[in-house]
């Protein structure tokens, strides 16, 4: 039984790195770049919800319903941050050596993160949000509501993400640059708007992954790091590229960091997780699922 | 009006030409690829242009079409300058570009790769319809357009170039080694359909590496060597040019 609700509470937050890493693997397949600024989006999306909800209640506090309303304002905020990151510093060095591109997002993460911490200091927050009765039962496994509804949330981000791909002109416009980007020029698509469009929506999620975090855990500025690197681990997983893999690997990257919390120590989530990673790379250096850049 | 007289097929008669280039030097960068290259295409020809590798065939396409940087002189359509235009322009202005190399989506559809190359219409519903229109004359495309680009053979998967070239009805098509790395059986079927679409009045520019081939489709044909034009002449002239036949096809 204990297994079932650590499995439970690993798949509730999983979700939400999935929803991160997606937008990771997104940039990753279509703008060739390793964004090692994801994880400040996540942070910036927490702080946007935090601060649009203080304005409107006073304080960091709400109901669900107002607590779900800041979302699109965190969405809409870190689209243009993505847009604005990848059309004024990543696009200089995209097609570069991939020290430089590393360099670069790493710098820019660096920069986020001390601005950051001078804005609003070093201090964690967190957003409440009331419940009458927070958590709920099911079967036997405790259910915290807020962290459900914070998994429907990730999941229905990603599946607006692969909707938009596959549906949109946009996002075929995305999924072509990724492909073939000179075939993608000659078929007239903006190939600088399409990569910075993608960093803008992958951005964009991963600030609406970020305002529940800052409910169901806590927000800090230099909190990004863990992100990007467990997307790093996610994408790795389930192969550069997939979408559905990504999920997937998101999934399965919380359910083995809670089953690791629970039945050895938290302290050994991250040791075990990268271990794991170094052998996925030895056996299976495509991922669980990657097969190149489908989506 | 200018009359042009060509021994296989009399006297034909032209308006002034469609798509010229005059002194163009361009190339990538810094490096310098052309040298002071001026040719002109004529409304309704098929013109080839063959030479050497590495003599700069594929930049002269991409001078053409904006994906070379050219640093003086001037590309003209109908008269119109059009020198550094980006592809979306180029594509509105009825002209369309099919790459050496291959240049299909791998990971979409043969109909989402045609849809594609109706992206500038910005109209779906256009874009289906004008796909629909050309599965008609090419009915191979049109059996397979649920498979992925990837899986497709050689020849067919020039089909679908070609055919998605053709998704935005252009006048002036550019055509960069049509027949590369393709069975000789696949090669006549492309040329056939080339021949074809000229018939229809799309002007065709055309880069050969098979020389022979290329030219005796061939209106008028160039001959490109180190970033320069060598000769130039209708496509049947060159063929029987001895210097040309020594230097550049090999017999």
């Amino acid at each position: 039984m204990a297994a079932t609700q650590f499995v439970v509470n690993g798949l509730l937050v999983g979700a939400l790195f999935a929803a991160v890493a997606v937008g990771f693997a997104l940039i990753w397949g279509v703008v060739d770049i390793i964004n090692l600024a994801h994880g400040e989006m996540v942070m910036l999306g927490g702080y946007t919800s935090y601060w649009v909800l203080s304005l409107v209640t006073g304080n960091a506090e709400g109901s669900p319903v107002l607590f779900l309303a800041t979302i699109p304002v965190a969405i809409a905020v870190l689209f243009v941050v993505g847009y604005a990151l990848q059309r004024t510093l990543v696009s200089r060095v995209i097609g570069t050596d991939i020290f430089l591109t590393l360099l670069v997002t790493f710098g820019a993460s660096i920069a986020i993160q001390q601005l950051a911490i001078q804005a609003w200091s070093a201090n964690p927050r967190s957003i409440q949000v009331r419940f009458a009765d927070p958590s709920m039962t099911l079967g036997g496994i405790v259910v915290p509501k807020m962290k459900l509804i914070a998994f429907v949330g990730a999941i229905v981000l990603t599946a607006l993400l692969y909707v938009f791909l596959q549906k949109t002109r946009t996002g075929r416009a995305i999924r072509a640059v990724s492909q073939n980007p000179e075939a993608a020029a000659l078929v007239g698509i903006d190939v600088e708007h399409t990569r910075a469009v993608t960093f803008g929506v992958s951005s964009a999620i991963a600030g609406g992954v970020g305002s529940f975090i800052a409910v169901i855990l806590n927000i800090q500025p230099q909190m990004g790091l863990i992100y990007t690197l467990k997307s790093f681990v996610i994408v790795v997983f389930g192969g550069v590229g997939s979408i559905p893999g990504a999920l997937i690997g998101g999934l399965l990257l919380g359910s083995i960091e809670e089953l690791v919390a629970g039945f050895i120590s938290s302290q050994w989530t991250l040791a075990v997780t990268f271990s794991l990673l170094i052998v996925l790379l030895v056996v299976k250096p495509k991922g669980l699922f990657g097969q190149g850049v489908e989506q | 009006m200018t009359v042009a007289t060509t021994p296989d097929d009399g006297v034909r008669m032209t308006t002034d030409p469609i798509l010229r280039m005059d002194n163009v030097t361009s190339g990538y960068g810094n490096t310098t690829v052309l040298h002071d290259v001026s040719i002109a295409v004529e409304d309704g020809q098929i013109a080839c242009l063959i030479g050497p590798n590495g003599s700069g065939k594929s930049t002269l396409m991409k001078s053409i079409y904006g994906f070379a940087d050219v640093q003086s002189g001037t590309v003209t359509l109908r008269g119109e300058e059009i020198t550094g235009r980006s592809p979306q322009d180029n594509l509105a202005n009825g002209m369309s570009y099919v790459l050496q190399d291959a240049s299909v989506f791998p990971g979409m559809s043969v109909h989402e790769n045609m849809l594609m190359g109706g992206y500038v219409f910005n109209d779906d519903d256009r874009a289906a319809a004008r796909a629909e229109e050309l599965y008609d004359e090419f009915p191979v495309l049109g059996d397979i357009r649920g498979q992925k680009a990837g899986t497709l053979s050689g020849g067919q998967r020039r089909l679908l170039e070609l055919a998605r070239a053709l998704m935005v009805d252009p006048d002036v098509m550019m055509l960069d080694e049509p027949s590369i790395g393709l069975e000789p059986r696949f090669i006549d079927d492309v040329f056939e359909r080339i021949e074809q679409l000229n018939d229809l009045g799309t002007t065709i520019l055309l880069v050969e590496q098979n020389a022979e081939k290329g030219l005796s489709v061939a209106d008028r044909g160039f001959v490109l060597a180190s970033g320069e034009i060598k000769f130039t002449g209708t496509g049947t002239e060159l063929l029987n040019d001895e210097e040309v036949g020594r230097l550049y096809l090999g017999g």
